[in-house]
């Protein structure tokens, strides 16, 4: 004789499930936060950095001649976010002998003369610290999840170093904001590929598209697809709740368009997250409507309303729907913290 | 349930302490390197000397002290040229926690020494290193004879600079001798005296004792003259003219040094055109107005010696305080002085000529187009 499915059971015996709570019941609920560390990487190739008194612009190799001595040129600032045109600087002038002589010559402003630095002896980074916090729904599949989500990130970044490969120091780029938010819709794909006793381990990739927030010059600024894998460690409490933890790498770029066609200036902020969170699915069925039930397990009762039978929790959604004597409450109640101090904590 | 709403309690919580964390930090208040004005004034008391401080601004605490006064003699104005000799200190000051006594450790990095060449500057006209000391001189109406103290914070000292034994953000004390005040037209005539004084004991005029041509003087426009002696033939008679570029080789050293100390030369010398090209437009600021006024009497491929006067090159230049000359290495080192080249602080010449310094040039014209 064939054995019964579970779902025969409910059908054999007319137990009454609410088929919305069944449905929902596959859809599990996921929100996290935590801590992101960003690196900020940009790629000066292509240009000549202007640092006038601690400004620093970028002009193509294209508008700068470094042959031709003294030159006026214009150079690009904010090329970190939101471009713009910069002053006529003068450039290669210098008062070494036998040039002009100068009134004046100590702390004179007319000694900020620029020497363009190529952009390719320029390591520009940053660190950056941010605040993810995401929301996300999955339905699962034979151990495969799908689903997807929403990111906030609540970046802060106070400037960023530039390193020149022959130790020529350079000014700290000062951006002309400390935060800023970031917002990501994706969608996930996900595979348990580990499970022991409460634990599990899913690998998955999230694939979306990034917003970039108000520091930004959007029409300027051309996203690329942003990718986030990572492993979440699940800690199932019950059937219906889980705590996860979430390590992943995230893989951002974009392009800074300047006021010249055709000029660009590439920016890569990738990450390492770290996120904590919970993971809830609403249950199929309800816990027990009697305060008198004290059945433990899941259990078959009748409901005095229409008369049905129902099937009911007897545990909280977070704790083992089925447990052995004594597995959600290993401490006696007396002992528990909070009746420590009680002479009659029943 | 009452579980899970503390769990979502502490994940808030969690979130909120994060952001907290991140927050942007206030910056510290700028510390006072002196301690209150009542230490200092305490401390300066100390030596049963009166002091003063600049009141120049509120954040500005610099002081000086009258050691050797001299009321009867000349005081010094904006624009005047000074010889001094100095001495430079370094100053730590501490205040005990348990007493609250102020401690003042005083270390000597250069003593006085009144034998050595008196320096020269032009006072208020940002011309000496470090500026704090410029600030002082023009404010304290220091009078020729007396030796004072100036007391300089970091930021109008040596500010991040690291200078011998002295480390970054040193409180100084600068001791000033004042030797002798001169008007700068003063300095600048017998900057020209002494060029006819080198002509003759040189004598260039003697085409037997230097060959080549006559000593020809040459009035600019901006007064003063050059000096210009043909050292060598040329068979091409074209002259340049204001505009052209010129390609030269050239070497300098100082008139007086050329006589008195020929060791100077090879210290403070640029060499990198002697054997190199150095190409300009004449009349541009690509060359001071001595030389360009020089080599446009200058034919193609000629050799020639320019005698200029400061005020056709480099005139007041910069006056370091340690000098350059005695501290070249110890106190002045390659990176210090890149620090303030490239920390627009100073022009690169101000290492490479000293004040009201007379050049004479050693240049070939090597071609102008």
């Amino acid at each position: 004789m064939v054995p019964a499915s579970a779902q025969d059971v409910y059908q054999m015996y007319g137990i009454y499930r609410n088929p919305f709570r069944v449905f929902v019941n596959h859809i599990s609920w996921n929100v996290m936060a935590g801590y992101g560390q960003t690196q900020f990487n940009h790629n000066l190739e292509g240009f000549y950095l202007l640092n006038d008194a601690g400004n620093l612009y970028i002009v193509g190799e294209n508008n700068y001649d470094p042959e031709a001595g003294e030159q006026v040129i214009q150079g690009y600032g904010g090329w970190f976010n939101d471009p713009t045109i910069g002053p006529l600087l003068t450039v290669d002038r210098t008062f070494e002998l036998p040039r002009e002589y100068i009134e004046n010559p100590v702390n004179n402003p007319f000694l900020r003369s620029i020497v363009p630095i190529l952009g390719e002896d320029i390591v520009v980074s940053g660190p950056a610290t941010s605040v993810p916090v995401t929301v996300s729904a999955n339905v699962e599949f034979k151990n495969i999840k799908i689903g997807g989500g929403y990111t906030f990130e609540r970046q802060w970044i106070k400037s960023l170093t530039l390193t020149h490969n022959e130790g020529l120091i350079l000014p700290d780029y000062v951006l002309n904001f400390s935060a800023v938010n970031f917002h990501r819709a994706f969608g996930m794909l996900g595979y348990r590929f580990y499970e022991f006793w409460d634990y599990a381990a899913v690998v998955d990739v999230q694939v979306g598209k990034l917003w970039y927030g108000d520091a930004f010059n959007v029409n300027a600024l051309q996203g690329s697809i942003n990718l986030n894998a990572g492993i979440t460690l699940e800690h199932h409490w019950s059937e219906y709740f889980s705590v996860n933890v979430r390590p992943s790498f995230d893989y951002k770029r974009y392009q800074i368009n300047l006021p010249v066609p055709g000029e660009f200036v590439l920016h890569q902020h990738n990450s390492f997250q770290f996120q904590v969170g919970i993971s809830i699915k609403i249950p199929e069925i309800q816990r027990t409507p009697y305060a008198a039930d004290h059945v433990q397990l899941k259990h078959v009762i009748t409901d005095v309303q229409t008369g049905r039978l129902m099937e009911v929790r007897g545990q909280p959604f977070w704790k083992k729907q089925n447990p052995k004597v004594g597995e959600n409450s290993r401490k006696l109640f007396r002992y528990k913290w909070r009746n420590k101090r009680k002479l009659h904590p029943y | 349930m009452r579980f899970l709403k503390k769990l979502l309690c502490l994940l808030c919580l969690g979130v909120i302490s994060t952001f907290w964390s991140c927050k942007q930090d206030d910056p510290s208040p700028s510390a006072n390197v002196f301690g209150t004005d009542q230490q200092f004034q305490i401390f300066l008391a100390a030596d049963g000397i009166q002091s003063s401080r600049l009141a120049l601004n509120d954040s500005l605490n610099l002081y000086y002290q009258l050691i050797d006064a001299r009321p009867d003699s000349q005081t010094i104005n904006i624009n005047d040229v000074i010889y001094f000799h100095f001495s430079l200190s370094r100053i730590q000051v501490s205040i005990d926690t348990v007493s609250l006594d102020t401690m003042i450790l005083r270390t000597v990095s250069i003593p006085f020494d009144l034998t050595a060449p008196s320096l020269i500057a032009k006072v208020g006209a940002d011309a000496i290193y470090p500026v704090g000391l410029d600030l002082g001189l023009v404010n304290s109406s220091i009078r020729v004879g007396e030796q004072m103290n100036y007391y300089l914070p970091p930021s109008v000292g040596f500010g991040d600079l690291q200078l011998g034994n002295l480390p970054a953000k040193s409180l100084l004390q600068i001791g000033i001798i004042l030797d002798s005040v001169k008007t700068e037209l003063d300095v600048l005539n017998q900057a020209q005296l002494d060029i006819n004084r080198y002509i003759i004991d040189a004598e260039l005029r003697d085409t037997t004792m230097v060959p080549g041509g006559p000593v020809v003087e040459i009035l600019d426009i901006n007064g003063g003259a050059v000096y210009f002696k043909r050292l060598g033939d040329s068979t091409i008679f074209d002259l340049p003219v204001v505009g052209d570029q010129v390609s030269l080789r050239f070497e300098y050293r100082y008139v007086t040094d050329s006589l008195l100390d020929a060791q100077v030369r090879s210290f403070f010398s640029v060499d990198q055109y002697a054997n190199q090209d150095y190409v300009a437009i004449l009349g541009s600021n690509e060359l001071i107005n001595g030389m360009s006024t020089g080599i446009r009497s200058m034919r193609r491929q000629e050799r020639g010696l320019l005698l200029i006067p400061p005020q056709l090159a480099y005139r007041e230049a910069v006056c370091f305080v340690p000098d350059l000359r005695t501290y070249q290495g110890s106190f002045w080192t390659q990176t210090t002085k890149t620090a303030l080249i490239e920390g627009f602080v100073v022009p690169e010449y101000a290492f490479q000529v000293e004040p009201y310094r007379s050049l004479a040039v050693e240049v070939t014209l090597v071609n102008f187009n």
